[in-house]
């Protein structure tokens, strides 16, 4: 398409809110109960980020990294791309994602978390725990059916704003690169959102905002020191 | 091949008026469409309903077969009021697909006036993008088929030339939508041999009053009007009030049927592609096809009417 300017967000949705929504029903009936299994990795992350094992770190980057994949394949190849025509493309994003992810969980030193008072960590908290706990609530809270629930792991949105919260948990540069996909896919569902009217429209780029904040404050702030 | 030994008089009877029925259902949907307002294409005199069926968003269910049912039946209520111009494009997801498994599930693609577009920058592609429609569609070839937003439109359009020439499409057009680039559009208006155009024009969107729908009349175009209701958000926004007790002078007894009869009423405009998802939104659309258009006295007392509310 090589007038792409010319058209609005609103333009470039063609499809009814009714038919993104029940999209969301249909795939988790389609995979049921797969549900428990993604409510199984989300604890698996949780138990490692707590208890510190070893690995811990690798463990969560390779499961992110499945979980991205699977969004990226059973969700936005075989669901959403046949209403809606860049969403193929925002299956290769997810896959490269994945593929970022993987590579540094079979890193030598994989991905390395700390908890500290910083507001950092705690925005991190509130945005990981938004995500597994709060998310899948939205679509009931918001009038719809239960069904149509945002879940980690499954779905683009939750497992994006979940990879968000944890990467501000991340030590080093490292999370600012794995953060680039995941942020943008907050935009792009917000837009996506917005353009349907739906109420929850700028709860990810809002998580976005503050994940981009809280990453590259600090670093200004030491850049000025020096 | 067997043949039936013997033949009750019930059994007969029962095919005879099997026979009756079939033969009939043609003549009265012919019928039907008789009883429509339509209008000609001006390059060929063939006539055409003044209210045709869009399918952006509305069809673009992917493989929900409850939706996909629900768009069947749209279609289904369309042809029999007489409705014959589908409009769709590949930017429209699984719009085409559903056309197909509608008309397929029906078996009524020769009742369908089949309008689809290109879209795609490669004028490479063009073709196999178009062939693939084809597919999608079930239909052996398009009636007409447009240059979709004036997307690489040069190459596009001489492809279409030519396969008119071969036969393979009957009508040649162009579309552009939301206003968008309007200025480029009235120089292929002028410079190139068009059957069809298609861009928005509305109740509260004139803008094509200016420049487009008299360029169409000047170079005997025909005009498809495509999103009548400004994607249903005019019809919210006139909901809440009431229709003035004059609008049954022009046979209109709702909103949607108030906008397309100004839309329709145009001189230059052949037909509106109104989009829905929902039978009731189709039986109320297909209404603008019956009673009287407006003149340009009532055109102007309908636009006063919506300025003022």
């Amino acid at each position: 398409m090589d007038d792409w300017w010319t058209y609005s967000i609103a333009d470039l949705i063609l499809f009814t809110p009714e038919t993104y929504f029940h999209l969301f029903e249909l795939y988790h009936w389609a995979w049921w109960p797969l549900q428990l299994a993604c409510i199984t990795i989300a604890i698996a992350m949780l138990l490692c980020l707590w208890l510190k094992p070893a690995r811990g770190g690798r463990v969560i980057a390779i499961l992110l990294a499945a979980s991205w994949a699977w969004v990226g394949w059973a969700f936005l190849h075989l669901r959403f791309a046949p209403i809606h025509w860049v969403a193929n493309w925002y299956a290769v994003a997810f896959f490269l994602q994945a593929l970022l992810l993987l590579i540094y969980g079979i890193s030598r030193r994989g991905l390395e978390f700390e908890f500290g008072n910083s507001v950092r960590a705690v925005i991190g908290v509130i945005l990981l725990l938004g995500a597994l706990l709060v998310m899948p609530a939205t679509a009931y809270l918001t009038g719809r059916e239960w069904m149509q629930a945002e879940l980690f792991a499954l779905t683009p949105d939750a497992t994006a704003l979940a990879t968000l919260g944890l990467l501000l948990l991340v030590k080093g540069r490292v999370a600012i690169w794995l953060a680039a996909i995941p942020v943008a896919w907050c935009f792009i569902t917000g837009a996506t959102l917005w353009a349907l009217e739906a109420p929850e429209a700028m709860i990810l780029p809002a998580g976005a905002i503050l994940t981009i904040t809280m990453m590259l404050v600090p670093t200004r702030r030491r850049e000025a020191a020096n | 091949m067997t043949f039936p030994t013997r033949f009750s008089r019930r059994e007969f009877m029962k095919t005879l008026g099997a026979l009756g029925a079939t033969a009939l259902v043609p003549a009265t949907r012919a019928t039907t469409r008789e009883l429509l307002i339509s209008k000609p294409i001006p390059s060929s005199g063939e006539t055409m309903p003044v209210i045709g069926l869009g399918s952006s968003r509305t069809f673009n269910v992917g493989d929900d077969i409850d939706a996909r049912d629900t768009c069947t039946d749209v279609i289904r209520h369309f042809l029999d009021a007489g409705g014959h111009m589908i409009d769709s494009s590949p930017m429209y997801g699984s719009s085409q697909p559903v056309i197909g498994y509608a008309l397929d599930k029906l078996g009524r693609s020769s009742e369908v006036f089949s309008a689809d577009k290109v879209w795609i920058s490669a004028p490479s592609k063009g073709r196999q993008q178009m062939e693939a429609s084809l597919r999608f569609w079930g239909v052996t070839g398009f009636d007409l088929m447009q240059v979709h937003n004036l997307v690489s439109w040069q190459a596009h359009l001489e492809t279409l030339y030519e396969m008119k020439a071969a036969g393979d499409i009957r009508y040649v057009g162009i579309t552009t939508s939301h206003g968008r680039r309007h200025k480029e559009f009235e120089k292929v208006m002028k410079n190139h041999d068009l059957d069809f155009v298609q861009f928005s024009y509305n109740l509260v969107d004139r803008e094509a009053e200016r420049r487009l729908l008299p360029l169409a009349a000047e170079h005997g175009i025909a005009v498809i009007v495509n999103r009548p209701f400004q994607r249903g958000d005019l019809i919210d926004r006139l909901e809440g009030h009431p229709l003035p007790g004059w609008a049954s002078e022009i046979g209109c007894t709702n909103w949607p049927q108030f906008l397309l009869k100004f839309i329709v009423s145009h001189p230059a405009v052949t037909c509106a592609i109104p989009a829905t998802s929902q039978v009731e939104h189709v039986k109320e659309n297909m209404g603008a096809c019956y009673g009287v258009l407006p003149g340009a006295e009532m055109r102007a007392r309908m636009i006063g009417y919506v300025e003022n509310l």
